[in-house]
């Protein structure tokens, strides 16, 4: 169990808050949260969750299995191609068509190792995607918004006002926040339009790092596997993160 | 000489043969996973991806196996040939 299945079974219920609250009271027009929404196409608690459980282990083990197998075509080629002939012109098309057999299993070897290469990039991509989104998490998870939002009603719950008297033009769950209105206070001040602030925030925060996730396996899907006879071209996103001042460490 | 040649290029084929089985095995099935948006197309896109290239080893692996188990058999019908004319010459 890595980092994210960790902070993602401790900040379901805050996840689950999010996505209710964008659901509910959407979020300002103009936020950065919308075109995340679009380019993702999932909400943030649902994309978490789904990354999360997202392991990168199948690509690594499909890899471990091609560069076997490569091991054991490249040595079959080499005895084939060291098959010894005889003497006359049967013989010398026998060394001939052996050491092509050679040549010709070797270079597939090459694209057994070209394509455990690729797993193994797209393996180190989605991991890195998992740190990325984990540390966010744990971030968004001790922000002031996480604090607004796991204040607000459950789902289900009236929230005194009705929406639509509140915040014209936003009765429906989804909507744009009119950004201006301000309705259905609490009685520590805060309302629909500070959940809906609070939700997008922390959604668009998540919703960036796993965007970049996913352009990145984009990128490496399309680009495919590195030509066989020279190493992989792709500068795979590194697996391990060295620490930085603003590495934030998690005692799980 | 040729006997022999031909028993060790279908131990090759052979060897050949159990390297596909292994392949076909291992062969990757759809990761089956429960994800949203994007993520779905971007998975299930890897997914045919990874198949397509494992079905095309697949098929490298069944050609080298016929091509090695052809050698085998030419370097039989080589040696059949050589016995035939050493026989002819022997009768002659």
């Amino acid at each position: 169990m890595d980092v994210l299945t960790h902070l993602y079974a401790n900040t379901a219920g805050l996840l689950a808050r999010t996505d209710d609250a964008l659901a509910r009271w959407g979020a300002p027009q103009t936020h950065e949260v919308w075109p995340l929404l679009r380019r993702t196409g999932a909400l943030p608690g649902d994309a978490v969750a789904a990354l999360a459980g997202w392991s990168p282990q199948p690509w690594r083990d499909r890899a471990e299995e091609l560069r076997r197998q490569a091991d054991a075509a490249e040595a079959l080629g080499e005895r084939a191609g060291g098959l010894p002939g005889w003497e006359g012109a049967a013989g010398t098309a026998f060394r001939a068509a052996a050491r092509q057999l050679d040549r010709d299993v070797t270079a597939w070897a090459g694209g057994l190792r070209a394509d455990a290469a690729h797993l193994d990039d797209l393996a180190r991509c989605l991991a890195a995607g998992r740190s990325r989104t984990a540390r966010t998490l744990a971030l968004v998870a001790g922000s002031a918004e996480a604090v607004t939002l796991v204040t607000a009603p459950a789902a289900g719950v009236p929230v005194g006002l009705p929406l639509a008297s509140v915040l014209p033009g936003m009765a429906v769950p989804g909507a744009v926040l009119a950004g201006t209105a301000v309705g259905g206070l609490g009685p520590d001040g805060a309302g629909p339009v500070a959940w809906a602030r609070a939700a997008a925030e922390i959604g668009a925060a998540l919703l960036r790092a796993i965007d970049t996730t996913l352009t990145e396996l984009d990128d490496l899907l399309a680009a495919g596997p590195a030509p066989a006879d020279r190493p992989s071209a792709q500068a795979a996103p590194a697996a391990h993160v060295p620490p930085t001042d603003t590495t934030l460490r998690i005692n799980l | 000489m040729t006997d022999e040649l031909a028993a060790t290029v279908d131990a090759l084929a052979d060897e050949m043969s159990r390297l596909r089985t292994a392949l076909h095995r291992a062969a990757p099935g759809p990761l089956r996973l429960d994800v949203p948006g994007r993520m779905a197309s971007l998975a299930g896109a890897a997914d045919r991806a990874h198949g397509a290239a494992w079905s095309a080893h697949l098929d490298a692996a069944s050609g080298f196996d016929t091509r090695l188990r052809e050698l085998a058999g030419k370097v039989r019908t080589a040696g059949a040939n050589y016995r035939a004319a050493d026989e002819a010459s022997e009768v002659a």
